[in-house]
């Protein structure tokens, strides 16, 4: 334990558990080198500047194999016009997570092999079959993998009608819309670019790319899941169609804990979009309404990515949204679901982020004192930028912030690990618990570079637990599932997402530090189209598996399960 | 937005110019009145013809650079010399290098406020906003405070979190005279920051008043009825923001994509003529003006829009006796881009001053032709007028106009000549009267109307 930390817990505590929990320093060792994982990022460039370099890629972390190690799916561009070279290839890549830190590339042998431009990724079980599938999100046509269960995939995107467009993809999300019980799927799309309409511009005398102001704003797609396989796409009569504008991050969360999945979208230099769900899987759009569409100035911000946990622990999920250079990553927090205030310059969340182009951002709590930290990757999109901007660079540090769990974030950025200190252009980021020790690990996906497996080696004895959520009678991941961990000192809520960060995904697994708390009195789940499970006094520091109705909200004399350990 | 929309202000350009005037804008960071003409001159081509701003761009800041250089080496111990080397290497990009010779700057002359202010900038655009906050007090240490540079700490201070601190600021910039509406803006962020609501109604209430187009104003009294439940307001002032906004953002839209927004051209031009005319004014105060009209000169070709530029070209050129000489480049400037009206406007004063009544005149009237409601195009007519002591009630229509488009006291005071020549005596006294009572200080004003009043009555 670092020193100064203790300083930072003698402050008044907002909880009673900052006050016994142990804030302890986060430390990030980069172990790449070691994991076997070779990929290297290309966007396809050729000196031609296409818009769709700058936003390539995002990466998924998630357990493909179902053998309890989380596998990683970094995504990959493709030549663009210019780069064609005969015999050139790139592609996607799945590592199996074999343990020990080591991963086995395993794309050839699992049928990911397109060829395609990849921007976004999301995966889920959407058919139920028991088995996480995996839809890309590409500049090009979309592609959606049938997860096999033996290890292979298949491309059935024709088949599930969720990719007949051609567009710049985005984030993209499984959720349950109407609460049917199947997994329904939104697509963001960036711009309206394709090689016809091409422009560059000079920045400083250095040719680069256009904004996103120079192409006309694009629809998102909505596909509802017919529970036979098929998609239908009810973009319109759900009303998303009709608001045009520049996707990239998404994510689907409950924000009014009305039961429903809403949607938020960052739009790239226009009004982030909030998604209000009624519950059928219609959307009304009330982002300005609700202030989180803009900064508190008034101004659309050049939004990139988004997470969505409960930072402060108040019981309503918050958003934090990755912005570009000039503005500070903004922190919106939810006012008991009426609306959202940008508390970014009060807390610090947006320490250290001025300068820079952010991109994946992850509201975590990396050392389990009980507060969820921030994560934000770095990285400049426009690669001549050191040329005529030195207060930028087009690879930068990663931003790490610290919940001190008194409502402010310190940055810890520079005392975080070798792993915090190398500079990339990062853009994906996903966090996961890698090596099942209990503590998040974390993926970047660096454009045009090698991607970065950070191991958290931050030497915490701080209690956690994880839930992992198998549905039932709602979809099997339990996407959009909110669970409560509640404790004598505290209660923490979280929710499951299928996409988020900055067109990535990643937390199928909900992780919670508890902090020094010895002991949780319940664990509650609350199914999206379903009923409500509660589990009584359930261990700590272990992998925990909730299957939906396996523990009903007992009657009075009614006899409680206890819960499996997960394998 | 607000700026945009102002009414064009010729006077400023014209008044002397302290370094805060120069050094800003050059640094590319302070607000430029742009009047609407093209720039003069020609886009660098390359062995196809074709425009090649890469290569433009280079060229011009190699050379904004070198000029700064040959200042130093020339005038080691001035400390404004390492002020403009410093502006040339932030307009390239190299922030660091700029506050290196900012430093300079400052070793060589510790109380150069507005360095510090440049300094406080620069800290702030690397997301160093604690140095940002302490640059900023430090200017304000050894330099009068101004609204723009309390607004830019009040930022910076809401930027950390500093709420009060920032409110104080605030309060001390509203209360200037020369506070925009800026201030009571960010003055209402800051108590919508802090929660107060009701004050932040207040304040972005009293910037729309100032400001009927303020979008942002909108969206905090949005922010700030929807906190206090009062709905209708809040929809109400929400409806004007998004109309607001979404002309702002067709605004913005189109001008990004005009060929010059693309190329990034336009920006280096204009901001290398800073350099350049920055340059000029240290030649000119050390006594070197062939130097100081040649850097003004490039100042003028890059900018076309810039009237302090043609002024200073003007100024020089009669400093140094050599009006014809000026002709003979306002006509070349005029050749070049015939429809630039300051091209026109600076030779018809040159020419006026030259006794040449006729090419004057004429150069005068395609002033107004081009900008009917130019203050100083009517001024210009009216005193070359007043100055051949030809058509006298001519020169009083112009004067008269002059002053109603922009009542300043050179107006008044020209506009009681006016009077006086056209056998006006109350007309003239009651107009040196009204340019006394703006100016009560200026010599020249109280002789005429010591003058006006001891003249005969008929």
């Amino acid at each position: 334990m670092r020193g100064w930390w203790v300083l930072l817990s003698l402050g008044v505590s907002l909880s009673g558990l900052a006050e016994t929990a142990q804030p302890l320093a986060i430390q990030w060792k980069d172990i790449t080198l070691e994991t076997g994982i070779q990929f290297t990022h290309t966007d396809g460039n050729s000196g031609k500047h296409y818009i769709v370099e700058t936003v390539a890629s995002g990466l998924a972390t998630f357990d493909f194999d179902k053998d309890g190690k989380i596998d990683i799916l970094l995504l990959n561009g493709a030549p663009l016009p210019g780069t064609e070279k005969p015999g050139a290839v790139s592609r996607n890549a799945l590592y199996r997570n074999d343990g020990g830190w080591k991963f086995t590339d395993v794309t050839v042998s699992a049928g990911l092999t397109d060829s395609a431009y990849h921007l976004g990724v999301c995966t889920a079980d959407y058919n139920n079959d028991g088995h996480t599938d995996i839809y890309l999100s590409n500049y090009g046509r979309n592609i959606l993998y049938k997860n096999n269960g033996n290890g292979t995939f298949t491309d059935v995107t024709a088949v599930a009608g969720v990719g007949g467009w051609e567009h710049v993809g985005a984030g993209a999300c499984f959720f349950d819309m109407d609460g049917d019980g199947d997994l329904d799927l939104f697509a963001a799309s960036y711009v309206d670019f394709n090689l016809k309409n091409h422009k560059t511009s000079v920045m400083n005398g250095f040719t680069t790319y256009v904004g996103p102001l120079q192409y006309p704003p694009t629809a998102n797609h909505l596909f509802r899941n017919n529970g036979n396989g098929t998609f239908s796409d009810v973009s319109k009569e759900s009303g998303i169609a009709g608001f045009l504008s520049s996707g990239m991050g998404v994510v689907a969360a409950d924000f009014d804990n009305d039961g429903d999945s809403d949607l938020l979208v960052a739009n790239d230099l226009r009004a982030n979009a909030l998604w209000v769900n009624d519950g059928q899987g219609r959307f009304k759009e009330i982002g300005a309404l609700i202030g989180i569409a803009y900064d508190p100035f008034g101004n659309a911000q050049g939004n990139m990515g988004v997470d969505c946990a409960d930072w402060n622990n108040d019981g309503w999920l918050d958003f934090y949204v990755t912005t570009y250079q000039r503005q500070l990553s903004t922190l919106y927090q939810n006012q008991s679901g009426k609306y959202f205030d940008d508390v970014t310059r009060a807390t610090g969340a947006g320490l250290g982020s001025f300068p820079h182009v952010k991109w994946g951002a992850g509201i975590v709590d990396f050392n389990n004192d009980g507060h969820r930290d921030l994560f934000v990757a770095c990285g400049h999109l426009i690669d001549t930028v050191d040329q005529f901007d030195s207060t930028t660079s087009y690879r930068a540090k990663n931003i790490l912030l610290q919940n001190t769990g008194h409502g402010k974030f310190v940055d810890v950025s520079a005392q975080g690990g070798d792993g915090m200190q190398a500079r990339w252009s990062s853009r994906g980021s996903a966090f996961d618990d890698l090596d099942n020790d209990g503590d998040v690990d974390a993926v970047i996906l660096n454009s045009r570079a090698a991607a970065t497996v950070l191991r958290n080696d931050s030497k915490s004895q701080n209690s956690w637990t994880q839930v992992e959520l198998r549905g039932t009678g709602t979809n099997r991941d339990g996407i959009g599932a909110r669970v409560r961990i509640v404790t004598e000192a505290m209660t923490w809520i979280d929710e499951v997402h299928s996409g988020r960060s900055y067109q990535s995904d990643f937390g199928r697994r909900l992780h919670f530090g508890l902090g020094t708390v010895k002991k949780i009195d319940r664990i509650e789940v609350k199914w999206v189209g379903g009923g409500n499970d509660v589990i009584l006094n359930p261990p700590i520091n272990q992998r925990i598996l909730i299957t939906e109705g396996g523990h009903r909200v007992p009657s009075a004399d009614a006899p409680l399960k206890q819960p499996p350990t997960a394998p | 937005m607000p700026l945009a929309l102002a009414r064009p202000n010729l006077r400023k350009p014209f008044r002397a110019r302290v370094i805060s005037e120069w050094i800003k804008p050059i640094l590319g960071i302070g607000l430029t009145l742009i009047l609407g003409a093209a720039p003069t001159n020609s886009p660098a081509k390359g062995p196809t013809g074709k425009p090649q701003p890469e290569l433009e761009t280079a060229t011009l800041k190699r050379d904004a650079v070198a000029v700064a250089n040959a200042l130093a080496s020339q005038y080691p111990g001035d400390p404004l010399v390492y002020a403009l080397l410093g502006s040339a290497h932030f307009n390239i990009g190299q922030a660091d290098e700029a506050l290196r010779h900012l430093q300079r700057c400052i070793e060589l002359n510790p109380n150069q406020a507005d360095v510090y202010e440049i300094q406080a900038r620069i800290a702030y655009d690397k997301g160093q906003i604690d140095e940002c906050v302490r640059l900023f007090q430090e200017a304000l240490k050894r330099g009068s405070p101004n609204a723009d540079l309390l607004n830019r700490l009040g930022r910076a201070q809401l930027d950390l979190g500093k709420t009060e601190e920032a409110q104080a600021t605030l309060q001390q910039a509203v209360q200037r005279p020369d506070a925009p509406g800026e201030s009571r803006f960010l003055l209402g962020q800051s108590y919508l920051q802090a929660g107060a609501f009701a004050k932040a109604r207040e304040c972005f209430q009293e910037v729309i008043q100032q400001i009927p187009d303020h979008t942002q104003a909108f969206f905090g009294l949005f922010t700030a009825s929807t906190r206090l439940g009062l709905s209708d307001d809040a929809d109400r002032y929400r409806k004007e923001f998004v109309r607001l906004e979404g002309s702002d953002r067709k605004s913005l839209t189109d001008s990004s994509i005009q060929p010059d927004s693309l190329s990034g051209v336009g920006f280096v031009r204009e901001t290398v003529a800073r350099t350049f005319a920055g340059a000029g004014q240290l030649y000119r105060a050390h006594g070197k003006l062939e130097q100081a009209t040649e850097q003004f000169h490039k100042a003028a070709l890059l900018d076309g829009s810039t009237p302090s530029y043609r002024a200073s070209l003007e100024s020089l050129y009669l400093q140094r006796k050599l009006p014809l000489e000026g002709i003979r480049l306002f006509e070349e400037l005029t050749t070049a881009n015939p429809t630039n009206y300051l091209n026109h406007l600076f030779l018809g004063r040159l020419q006026s001053k030259s006794g040449m009544f006729e090419p004057a005149e004429k150069s005068l009237l395609t002033v107004q032709k081009f900008v009917p409601g130019l203050p100083e195009g009517h001024r210009a007519l009216g005193e070359l007028y007043l100055r051949a002591n030809r058509k006298l009630p001519e020169a009083l229509a112009e004067l008269s106009i002059s002053v109603e488009l922009d009542p300043s006291p050179p107006h008044f005071y020209l506009l009681s000549i006016a009077c006086a020549k056209n056998k006006d005596p109350q007309g003239a006294l009651n107009a040196i009267q009204q340019a006394i009572k703006l100016r009560p200080n200026e010599a020249s004003y109280q002789k005429l109307r010591e003058q006006l009043l001891q003249a005969p009555k008929k």
